[in-house]
């Protein structure tokens, strides 16, 4: 049985960037970004601690395959050790640092041109009138992190 | 209410003095009447008349454009014979309500002054003769409210109705809404509540004020929290009432599009080129639509794309799990609990002793180091699982996502392709020749800008309002926190709270009332259009909604929106239904003890709508006066109404040579033999 009272945080600091994917539709609630930025994060091999943290949702609302994942990352950092997913306090702690990082890293090579001029270094915020597509290129950029063979570049829109 | 007598006296087309008896005295079952004349006979100057006695009114909603000084009530002729004097001109009407008959006289003066007529109400008197027979003379500063008692002036156009217009009533511009949401709180008396809830909203701001001012920092937390929540619902509502604004202006610039697009279409050199552009824009906003579902999917798509990210981790955890499996050690052959229990009681689950040292306990000991705890292989086992079912979609998952993207991004770029169409139409049909071609072109493109502007603008406000919702169930959630979590200690504080919470319960009743009476008025209402509508439409047109925001809406047999597609017909059956309904709300559901006064009501009807009208409205209401041409009231419909046995009164205006008209009344069975036939109008 899951533990479904976990407050999952994320730094203050990305509270509106949370809030603007939702409004612009790239996301449909909070866990989502909150999984892309961890698997980012984890594929990358980086994490950060959360300098001020702030509750961002319940774990109540993290869907069975997101957890199967952080499970799955959370044995492939402990040698496969079983005993590791255990505790899923445990296992949110840690997958809040690789989000943390890969919160950056989508940032830096992806978001970064959506956002309003002076928002990126203090409190990222979207730029409405940048994100009309923002849902279709949203899962494109993630659909290119996980794949090596690159097929849209055959297709006009992305070549 | 019953209309019973109307007297005329050098109103508009009626010269002298003229007597109306609307009501069958023999036969009180009879009531029905039917006014028939020609166009032009004065058939409108009495729907004009009533109105007057009534309210004083001397414009109706049709003469909106029309300026003061040229609705003229007196009678033209004896404006001409009087020489420079004033004429004076009057209605009375003689009308029974509740036991109680009314007796309504009011005059104006006319007179010409040079090219100009001046008309002033000259005098208005009422007489209620009560059920004891006693008479009582009313106060003229008293009359209005007198008569505003027995049928509100708000209200009076769902009684007294111009037919030809009633179906605007179904066009959802903010006129129409409100007056949808106007006749509603009237007629079912709900401006008491509306009344309470405004004045809580102002005790509960009253209260928040001195709790601001006054109380020290206890209360500072519970002020902000209630302040910052008024804040929230007045931003909200705020951006409710300029969405339904902007939703306004949209409808209407799309009409003058319209409109724009028929007066272009009388071009014929362009013809094609209209055509082919109006086929490439609805195209285009299809493809929009289209892409926008399109769109809306993407969201749904994050985290299966994402989880392809860690497809490897989730591969390699699997795998070793699933060996684990395969080699009996999740679940392993033998409980762990019981390996233990074997152990500490020295004995084996066949009875025999397990001696520490024996080869028996040594393997025993092995077994255990290769077993886990239960709790630990319920987990392998529901992460094998889980992870066996992840990793199923990963291929399907990706296919899809591509293909959705492709999708969108074929979507988009036939969208660009017909864009580029249309731009190129619109500067052929900008460069025709005809001047007046291409300046209607230039305010289409105005309003295709403003279009565009507008929908931006919705499309902010709309996440705005999403935004503040959200905000507002944070706020409240923290409100009740801040309310369990202090002990009330100041009066202040505990008014406050009432206040809000009164305001809150208020609001929700209004809201539930008039919900339940939208409710039960669409019910009622697509009651009434089941029987009045014919075969054809009762095949489509299922269900009268009166939405949210007041306006009407038709749905089909599907249970889809079907408005934009009936026709002006229909319409008018439909408005004729809704106010039905409301008339029979007011009246608890019953009978309408009201008249109908209805002006032109069959113009735009086919022969089995007009039927159906007839064979049921009689039966609907305690009075129905019809106010019909020559071109609506035939012998098939005089056939149908005598069918119904309620037909008691038939008048006829008649031109009497010098631009007047008499008034002539006749017996049923002889009106029957005066209306033309269908094939003699024909």
């Amino acid at each position: 049985m899951r533990d479904g009272d976990i407050r999952v945080k994320t730094d203050i600091k990305y509270r509106a960037l949370y809030n603007d994917m939702k409004k612009e539709r790239a996301i449909t609630d909070f866990h989502d970004l909150f999984f892309v930025c961890t698997c980012i994060g984890f594929s990358a091999n980086e994490r950060n601690c959360i300098e001020r943290g702030d509750d961002r949702f319940w774990s109540n609302t993290i869907s069975p395959t997101e957890w199967s994942c952080y499970y799955a990352m959370m044995m492939k950092l402990n040698d496969l050790e079983l005993s590791s997913i255990c505790d899923d306090r445990q296992v949110i702690a840690t997958m809040q640092e690789y989000s943390n990082a890969g919160i950056e890293l989508l940032i830096q090579d992806f978001l970064g041109d959506y956002l309003l001029p002076g928002t990126r270094d203090s409190e990222p915020q979207l730029d409405p009138s940048l994100a009309e597509t923002l849902p279709v290129d949203f899962l494109y950029y993630i659909l290119e992190q996980s794949e090596a063979n690159n097929w849209v570049t055959l297709h006009g829109r992305y070549s | 209410m019953i209309i019973h007598k109307m007297t005329l006296n050098n109103f508009r087309q009626f010269r002298g003095k003229h007597e109306i008896e609307f009501v069958s005295l023999d036969d009180p079952t009879k009531n029905t009447a039917v006014v028939y004349g020609e166009n032009g006979r004065g058939k409108t100057g009495l729907f004009r008349a009533m109105m007057f006695a009534l309210y004083g009114e001397r414009r109706l909603s049709q003469d909106a454009n029309v300026p003061d000084n040229e609705i003229q009530l007196v009678n033209t002729s004896a404006l001409q014979e009087s020489e420079g004097k004033p004429v004076r001109t009057s209605v009375e009407v003689t009308f029974s309500h509740k036991g109680k008959v009314y007796n309504l006289y009011r005059a104006i003066e006319g007179m010409r002054h040079g090219d100009e007529v001046i008309e002033e109400i000259a005098d208005v008197r009422l007489n209620i003769t009560h059920v004891d027979g006693n008479t009582e003379i009313i106060d003229r500063r008293s009359i209005d409210s007198k008569i505003a008692d027995v049928l509100d002036p708000r209200v009076k156009e769902y009684f007294l109705f111009d037919g030809e217009k009633i179906e605007q009533l179904t066009r959802a511009g903010k006129e129409q809404r409100r007056a949808i949401s106007e006749g509603m709180r009237n007629l079912l008396r709900v401006d008491a509540l509306d009344v309470a809830v405004k004045a809580s909203e102002r005790a509960a701001k009253s209260f928040l004020d001195d709790l601001t001012q006054e109380t020290g920092t206890a209360g500072v937390e519970l002020a902000r929290l209630i302040k910052s929540l008024g804040d929230n619902e007045a931003e909200s509502n705020r951006i409710r009432t300029r969405l339904e604004e902007l939703a306004d202006e949209r409808d209407r610039a799309y009409r003058e599009l319209e409109d724009i697009d028929k007066r272009l279409m009388e071009f014929k050199e362009i013809e094609h080129l209209l055509s082919e552009r109006r086929q490439a824009e609805s195209d285009v906003r299809r493809l929009e639509h289209d892409a926008d579902q399109v769109m809306n999917q993407m969201q749904t798509y994050v985290c299966k794309a994402a989880a392809l990210m860690v497809r490897d981790t989730v591969e390699e955890v699997f795998a070793s799990l699933d060996e684990q499996k395969e080699k009996g050690e999740i679940p392993s052959e033998i409980r762990r609990d019981l390996i233990e229990r074997i152990i500490s009681e020295h004995k084996c689950i066949c009875g025999n002793e397990v001696c520490e040292g024996t080869s028996e306990y040594e393997s025993i000991c092995r077994w255990l180091e290769k077993t886990s705890d239960a709790a630990r292989e319920d987990v392998a086992l529901d992460l094998w699982r889980f992870l066996a079912e992840t990793r199923s979609h990963f291929e399907d998952d990706a296919d899809i996502i591509k293909q959705r993207i492709i999708e969108h991004s074929n979507i988009i770029h036939r969208i660009d392709r017909l864009r580029d169409k249309v731009l190129s139409i619109s500067k052929q049909i900008g460069e025709s020749e005809r001047e007046d071609s291409w300046k209607l072109e230039k305010i289409r493109k105005k309003h295709l800008e403003a279009i565009t502007s507008i929908k931006a603008e919705i499309q902010n406000l709309e996440s705005q309002a999403k935004e503040l919702d959200s905000i507002h169930s944070r706020l409240t959630q923290q409100l009740d926190e801040e309310k369990r979590r202090k002990n009330r200690n100041s009066v202040l504080e505990e008014r406050s709270l009432l206040a809000r919470e009164i305001q809150e319960a208020l609001a929700e009743a209004y809201n539930t009332y008039t919900s339940e009476v939208r409710d039960v008025i669409g019910k009622s209402a697509t009651d009434v259009f089941g029987r009045l509508l014919d075969e054809e439409g009762k095949a489509t047109l299922k269900t009268i909604v009166v939405k949210e925001n007041y306006s009407l809406e038709v749905l089909d047999q599907y249970g889809q929106p079907f408005l934009a597609n009936v026709s002006a017909g229909q319409r008018q059956i439909m408005s004729i239904s809704f106010i039905t309904a409301l008339a029979m709300a007011a009246c608890d559901g019953g009978r309408i003890e009201m008249p109908l006064f209805m002006d032109s009501p069959f113009g735009r009807l086919s022969g089995q709508h007009r039927k159906n009208i007839i064979r049921e409205i009689p039966l609907l209401t305690s009075q129905w006066i019809i106010l019909a041409t020559d071109t609506e009231f035939r012998r098939d419909e005089a056939q149908a109404l005598r069918m119904t046995g309620h037909w008691g009164k038939f008048f006829m205006l008649c031109a009497s040579g010098d631009g007047n008209t008499t008034i002539k009344e006749y017996s049923v069975d002889d009106a029957y033999s005066i209306l033309p036939r269908e094939e003699e109008q024909v």
